[in-house]
Order: structure tokens, then sequence, then C-alpha cells
């Protein structure tokens, strides 16, 4: 089986060392795989790679904070936490223990505004303990649930709210934000985290509602990486998740987000903030879409660490910020482009407005150079590349693959998106995605006693 | 508390249940799922054996090479004498500001050049500074290595500092500073040094006065002494020896700096007083570190003091975590290890809790240290440390980073390269007598301080029920400024 190991290595060593800027089929990373789908409508990706006696685990449902209604705001998150107390047969609060002792690593779930993900690594001779624990909470989840273990899960997540927004600064602005650029009652105006009042409100009956909504087989992907025999892989597959039922898999009300007509700003006071920040934001192409990719390119061309022209004229020459970061969070529907730049203390916010201003103009009417884009599209080659190390890493990006453009063939396809793009496609997409009347800004300001006072 | 279900009794409740209704005359509907609540009996596990990585010299510098050609990558990891601790009084920061500054002019590029060059190569390169250790780390695709590799050189060797470039990264470490000191995870984390180690090489903080004292004389003598005498160079991916020693020479053969003259760092100097505490007017959680002295990292009970803390703090099934988050719900994630220097180790057990929950979280996590160290943990709890921690084994060598990670670990309290060879079977030999004696001898409870930063509007009733009753009873509350200097005491 060692043979199998080296042709994927050899496949993906022989495409990068041929990379050139010309695109052909060759010279391209690739992650060998099968794709199949059992009866239950649960569909599998296996990537075999037995170089290291592990496996990586990763489910991805296809459920995220977008599918939430309105004052239930940081429940798909939430459900996510429910997930890891425990399921029928595995009896409670099973799922660390039992993996800790198999020697699991890398053991977590994660929910964004498009997907929730489980995912473990564990040692290969461990598969089937993985596969125990996960088919259990995809079947028999709501066989534990009680409300003491709600009560406490909905602690734990608002001292995570807590840890993660309210007690950092500048926590706050990225509320603000969200409120700027979705209007009432879409799901994306109170993050995924959601409100402090929503999470108090939830009840047993809405994770036992939003399970059966949105946890059926039909509406995951499974993904198994590492040290395993195809043949065998398929088989324990099988037995663990074979005899699930199969239920329609759920329909999603595609988002419905607005586009601004005028530019929209908000000052904000944090009283955990010493520096000056300007956040702003545009609604840009969803993820894959077209424009996305010019879009990273465009916040690599501003911003990238060092090169940026906001970094250099900023930042390198005219030390009047502390830092600059541009990028584009791209999302199902719709994604976000951001611009966050932190102020040196005393440098007028204004003048820096200005200074912004004049670069996003400059990059709207003149195309920028060829070196600059080849140097963002080298950035995201080389961001590819380093990201295929890890076992989890090469099922995230097949299942990301799969969920947003509903396959898993799709590293060329990729790749040929910051290949193909020109200055004048960047300038263009920057041009009609940037533009100054449907920008959102929030400024956060210090306190004023803060930064008078004596520490 | 641990609620986990044995295998084994599930498995002879299960025949019961399907026996024994069989002799009663309703003949009940067998569950055609129920073989799901015996768990899968794991293969036989693969063996894994210790990487061995190649060791040579180049001239005065060790290298050690992992050669990996899976991927078109190479990263460099660079660890030099020196560090923060050898700081001149005064001007704390100093290394640190330096080794960034490295990447800010060399012989024949000024910063913008720089910049884009390595944009243009796509590679990274950074600068670091430890209390013990500094060094210079690239990461590049294998195709652009060489050139890399001259502007890593480039860097390291000609270094050019003009006096605006010095002054600018100083205003900028200021306004982080100024920064850092209003975000309450990070003030606790930084004032944790001074009250744990006090103005010893581990206490010792960069401060507005001392960032204002930096200057170019002070970056060209630190860059001047930068030495391949014991430096240690860790080099993982798509490279042969032969093309790394050519490369490597063909830039640094005239590199002969002689090794620096380091003072020892001597011993902790922790301030009197058991309960410090800063006040962060709007903090919205209440930031908690319990710390102590603990073993050195070469103790021959190293392995049953892994697996005690195991049970103790370390991870989620920890019983830290899962009293204060999973039973209480006042955190999201409590708990800590040992955290090891070359000559000993800090006991450091963090939470951010909820403000009403300040006080009982303090007296639950020295609850926790106080029971593991009067009675044997379980067997259940024993053994899942303990197969877990072999069983993570190839976890530990399953990347290039992963496993230089561990050799410079290794390197740096100064264990064989073999060291992991027997590591099963040392581990496989502690048993409940091993793990309750260390944490006897280790858990320091008597030597413990708590560190208490959050707003004190909401929580000095509770700071001042700690400190009524219970296991801090009579201590008082030192107070601290973000610096970690004392202020006078609350008026009562």
């Amino acid at each position: 089986m060692k043979g199998l190991a080296h042709a994927v290595v050899a496949a993906i060593c022989a495409g990068w060392w041929l990379a050139s800027a010309v695109a052909h089929a060759a010279d391209m990373p690739r992650i060998p795989h099968e794709v199949f789908t059992l009866p239950s409508g649960l569909e599998v990706v296996l990537v075999s790679d037995r170089s290291v006696p592990l496996v990586a685990v990763d489910i991805w449902y296809h459920v995220g904070s977008s599918d939430e209604v309105p004052g239930k705001s940081g429940f798909a998150h939430l459900f996510e936490h429910m997930m890891f107390q425990g399921a029928k047969h595995i009896g409670e609060d099973a799922h660390f223990a039992v993996l800790k002792k198999a020697g699991a690593s890398d053991i977590n779930g994660t929910t964004s505004t498009d997907r929730t993900n489980y995912h473990e690594q564990v040692p290969s001779h461990q598969l089937d303990t993985a596969l125990w624990l996960e088919s259990d909470r995809m079947g028999w989840l709501l066989d534990t649930l009680n409300q003491k273990s709600l009560d406490n899960q909905r602690e734990v997540v608002r001292n995570e709210r807590r840890q993660r927004h309210d007690n950092v600064p500048y926590g706050g602005e990225s509320f603000a934000l969200a409120q700027l650029l979705y209007p009432e009652g879409h799901p994306r105006r109170f993050l995924t985290i959601g409100r402090h009042e929503d999470l108090q409100a939830a009840s047993l009956a809405d994770v036992q509602a939003f399970f059966r909504q949105w946890y059926a087989p039909s509406n995951a992907t499974l993904c198994l990486a590492g040290d395993f025999e195809v043949g065998e892989a398929k088989a324990a597959v099988q037995k663990w998740f074979g005899t699930l039922p199969k239920v329609a898999a759920p329909q999603h009300k595609p988002l419905n987000t607005p586009q601004l007509l005028a530019p929209q700003q908000q000052t904000l006071v944090d009283p955990l903030a010493r520096l000056e920040r300007i956040h702003m934001a545009w609604h840009s192409p969803a993820l894959y879409q077209a424009g996305d990719a010019e879009l990273d390119l465009a916040a690599a061309i501003l911003g990238l660490n060092g090169s940026g022209r906001l970094n250099k004229r900023l930042v390198a020459h005219e030390h009047v910020a502390q830092s600059v970061h541009a990028y584009q969070v791209s999302l199902q529907d719709s994604s976000e482009f951001h611009l966050v730049i932190d102020l040196r203390p005393g440098v007028v916010r204004s003048d820096v407005m200005a200074e912004i201003d004049y670069e996003l103009q400059r990059l709207r009417k003149e195309p920028p150079s060829e070196q600059e884009l080849k140097r963002a599209v080298l950035s995201a080659e080389s961001h590819m590349v380093w990201g295929l190390e890890e076992l989890t890493a090469r099922c995230e990006l097949l299942q990301a693959y799969r969920h947003y453009l509903g396959k898993t063939e799709a590293i060329a396809e990729d790749m040929l998106r910051y290949r193909n793009a020109t200055p004048q496609s960047v300038a263009a997409v920057v041009a009609r995605v940037l533009d100054p009347q449907r920008r959102v800004t929030v400024f956060t300001v210090p306190q004023q006693s803060a930064l008078g006072g004596v520490p | 508390m641990m609620r986990r279900i044995l295998h084994l009794s599930q498995l002879v409740l299960l025949l019961c249940s399907l026996v024994a209704p069989a002799a009663s005359a309703a003949e009940p509907q067998a569950d055609p799922e129920a073989w799901r609540a015996v768990a899968p009996t794991p293969l036989p596990a693969k063996s894994v054996a210790t990487p061995v990585p190649q060791v040579f010299r180049l001239g005065a510098m060790e290298v050690l090479l992992i050669e990996r050609h899976d991927l078109p990558t190479i990263s460099l990891q660079l660890l030099l004498a020196g560090g923060s601790a050898w700081d001149p009084p005064g001007r704390e920061g100093q290394a640190s500001l330096c080794m960034e500054l490295l990447e800010a002019g060399a012989a024949k590029l000024n910063l913008d050049e720089i910049s884009d060059k390595k944009a243009d190569l796509a590679v990274a390169i950074d600068a670091w500074t430890g209390v013990e250790q500094q060094g210079l780390n690239m990461a590049v695709l294998s195709r652009n290595f060489l050139p890399s590799l001259d502007l890593f050189a480039d860097l390291l060797l000609h270094p050019s500092l003009g006096p605006r470039h010095l002054a600018n990264a100083v205003a900028r470490r200021k306004a982080a500073l100024l920064q850092t000191q209003a975000n309450p995870a990070l003030v606790a984390r930084r004032v944790a040094g001074p009250v744990a180690y006090g103005a010893q090489a581990w206490g010792r903080l960069a401060t507005e006065a001392s960032l204002s004292a930096l200057d170019v004389a002070g970056c060209t003598q630190h860059d001047a002494a930068l030495s391949p005498e014991g430096a240690h160079l860790y080099v993982v991916g798509d490279v042969t020896r032969p093309a790394l020693e050519k490369a490597w020479l063909a830039r640094f053969g005239e590199w002969k700096t002689p090794a620096p003259k380091l003072a020892p760092l001597g011993k902790p100097l922790p301030p009197a007083g058991r309960v410090f505490a800063v006040d962060l007017p709007g903090a919205e959680q209440t930031l908690l570190h319990i710390m102590a002295p603990g073993p050195e990292r070469t103790a021959t009970d190293y392995e049953a003091t892994t697996l005690m803390m195991g049970v103790l703090a370390t991870g989620f099934t920890s019983r830290i975590n899962m009293n204060l988050r999973e039973k209480h719900g006042w955190t999201y994630g409590a708990g800590g290890s040992f955290q090891y220097r070359r000559d000993g180790s800090l006991l450091s057990l963090t939470a951010a809790v909820r403000v009403d929950a300040s006080g009982p979280s303090v007296s639950e996590m020295v609850s926790e240290i106080n029971t593991i160290r009067a009675s044997p943990v379980t067997l259940d709890e024993l053994a899942r440390e303990k197969e877990g921690d072999i069983l993570e084994l190839p976890a530990r060598w399953s990347t290039g980073k992963s496993i230089a990670n561990t050799l410079q670990t290794l390197q740096y309290y100064g264990l064989p390269l073999n060291w992991y060879d027997g590591y099963a079977a040392r581990v496989q030999a502690v048993d409940l007598a091993a793990l309750q004696k260390a944490a006897r001898d280790h858990l320091d409870v008597d030597a413990a301080v708590v560190l208490i930063v959050g707003d004190f509007k909401k929580i000095t009733p509770q700071i001042e029920a700690l400190i009524s009753s219970g296991p801090l009873a009579g201590q008082v509350v030192h107070r601290l400024d973000t610096d970690g200097k004392p202020l006078p005491a609350l008026a009562k």
C-alpha cells in the first residue's frame, strides 16, 4: 500500500515543481480520493494516505447560522455544543473521554454561517471508535438530551461569547458592522455567536426540532483521510452509518442580501480599546462566484503584510497606522470584503481616511501592475500548498468544494480562478464591488477617561 | 462527576435486558440497533518508531534535518543563544526589538525592497524572541529556496539599522503596549510573570520607560553577538543534506562570531503574598491564574506528573474543566499544565470566568488540587490518561513540523533525541500510587498564588469572601497595576 501513498505524493510534487504562470492540467496539486453515497443519502469522501498510522474523521452538516430564524440567533452553534453531550448508545458525556483514551487529537466542532463541522484525528486502528461516536450522535442524539445539559451548554456558549467578543478590545465592532450590513430579520445580523437573550431563550424543543430538520444523513458529508485500505473503510462506514434512515434532505432558503444604496457609518466607544480603529466592509460576491478570487487578490494587493499598498503607505512610510488588514470573507450566497486599520495614537482619523479613499480609488481606476498581481497569485498558491500537509486540512478542502460547488474534484478550477485573473479583471471587480456608495464603516474610539487616566 | 459508562458494564446491562424479558409471555420487539451499545474493539495498534533526524554540523552550528518530499515546501528554524533574559537592566524589550529589526534592513536592501522580495518569493521570514532563546524562521516553496536563503542570510549577517526605523518600531511597540494594557486576557498573562517570578528573567516586562531607553547602539551590540556557536538549525521538508550543506556554506561560510557570554538566570524572586489583583474597569469576565513552583522537566517522575496533570487540568476531560465548564457553566474552558523552563517549571492553571463566579471558581480550582493530593484518582481516569498518552504518539510524529517541534523541545531541556524510545513503557509503568505521589510532591498548594484580573466594582465582595474563609483565609489582597507594580492597598 506504500505505492499508493507515493503516487499521491508524486502527483502533488510534480505539479508544483512544474508550476508556472501558464495554467495547464499537469500543473496542479491533487488530492486523489473516492466519493460514494449511502442509501440514506450520506455522502462519503475517502482520501487514502498510508504514510502515517492516523485517520482524520471530518463530518460537515450542511447547516449553519444562516439557516437560523429570527429570535433564535446563535442556535446553530449552541446546537453544535449539544452534539458533544452524549447520544443513546455511547452514553452521556462520553465523546471526549472515549476519544482521549483512544489517543485522538484535534477533537472539535465549528459552526460558521454556512455549515457545521465535527472532526477528530485518531490512530488508524481506532477508526471504528470514531465512527461509532459519530454515527451515534447522527442517529440518536435526542435520546439522552436533557434540560440540565442544555442549561449548562447555554452558559458555556455565553461564556464563549464573552471570551471571544464581549471581553476583548474591539469586540463590539463586528456586531455593529453586521447590523449595518444586514437588515432586521436577516440571519447574519447577530453573527454566528448570536445574542445573549436569544441564547437564553433556547429550549429543548428547539434542539429537537433543529436536529430533525437539519441533521439528517442526507444533509451531511463524511470525509476520512489517512491510513486505511479503501475497501475496509467503505465496509466500516457501511457498518456504522448504513442503517440510518433515509430522510429527504432539507431545503435551504437562499439568503436575500440587500444592496446598500448609500454609505453608512457609526462610531463606537469601546472601554477596552486604546487605539482608534477604522473598519470598513462591503457586500461582495459569494465564495467561488465571479469576482470572489479577484477580491482575494485585491486584498493582497492592498494589505499583504509588508508589500501591500496600504501597508507600505500607512505603516512603513508614514507611520500613521499600527496595522492594516484587508480580506475577503468568502461565504455562501454573498460574501463580505473587509478593511481594518488601527491608528497610531494622536493621528487624525480623517487624514487617514482620505489616504485610504485615495488608494481604493486608484485601484478602481488603474489596473495593478503585473508584478503586484503575480505576488498576489503566488500568495494564494503558496497558501494552498502549505494547507495540504495535515490530513484534516485535506478533508476540509474537499468538504468546502462539495459544499459550495457540489463536487469534490475542484482544485484545478479553484487555482485557475487566480491564475486566470488579469490586472484589468481585478480593477473591474474592485470598481464594481468596493463602491464608496455601498460601504459601511465603523469607527471604534477609546473612552476618553481611559486615555487620560492613570493605568 | 465523571459519568462515563464502562463499556463492560454496558455490555452486561444490554445482555440482561435482552435475556430477561424472553421469559415473560409478551414478546418485546428487539432493538435492531442494540449492538451499538458495545464500544467497538479496536484493531491492534500499529507500532511507530521514533523518527531519527539527520544530525550534522555546519561550522559551529548543529543541524537537524527531517527530509520530507511529500510536499514542495521547506521550513527552517534557526535557534540562537540569547533572549530577553539578557536585556540590560532598564532596557527590557531590547532583544525582541532588535530581532524584529533584523527584518527591516540589510546591506543592499531597504525595508520596501525586503518586503517586495519576500512577496515575490512568497517566503515567510519571521524573527522571534523568547526568554532563553531567540531566532529566525523561514518557510518557503522549495522552488524558491535558494533566493530566499540569500535574503535570510543577508538579513541575519548584514543588519542595517537606521535611527528612523528604530524610532518607528519603538513607537509601534508603545502603541501595542497601550492596547495590551486594556485587554483583560493579555493583562493577566503579562502580570502573571512578575507575580510568579518577580524581577528574575521570566518576570521582567517591557514597559513604556524601558522601550524609551532602546537605541541603535543597543541593537548593534545585540546583533554583533549573534553566533553560530550553540545555535541549532531545524530543517524540515523537500531538501537533501548535500543540497542544504552547499546552500548554507555558500552563504554562511564566513559566519564565525564567537559565542556570547551569557550569565546564568538566577532563582525566581516572587514577591511576598498569595493573592494579587488587577482592576480593569469594564471587564466582562474575570481572568484567573493559579501558579506555584513545579518540578524540573528532567525529573524521573515526569510521566507520572504529566498523567496526573491530565486528570487534574490538561485537556477537555480534566477535572478542572469538567467542574468549572461542564458542571457549573462558569467558563468556556479551564485548566493548565506545568510550564517548563530549563531550570524548573511553573504550575499554571487559568480560566476566564463569569463575573459572578470569580470567587467560587478559585475555590473550586484549589479544591480540585487538594482532592487529587488527598485521594487516588479512579482506575478509569488512570487508564484514560495512560492509553491516550501512548496512543497519541503517532500524532506527535505525523508531520515534519510536529517532529521538529518535539525534537527542539527535547534539546531545549537537554534531553536526548531518542527520549521517546521507551516512553510507552515508562507511561505504562505508572500506577495509582505513583500518580498520587506526583500530586503530593509537585502540587505545592502552600506556595500557590492567585492572580485575579477583573472589574473591582463587580468582584470585590467575592475577593473579600475568598480571604475571609477557606484555603486563602487571612491573606492580604495585593493590588497591582498593569505592569505588575504594587499599588496602595484598598481602604477598608
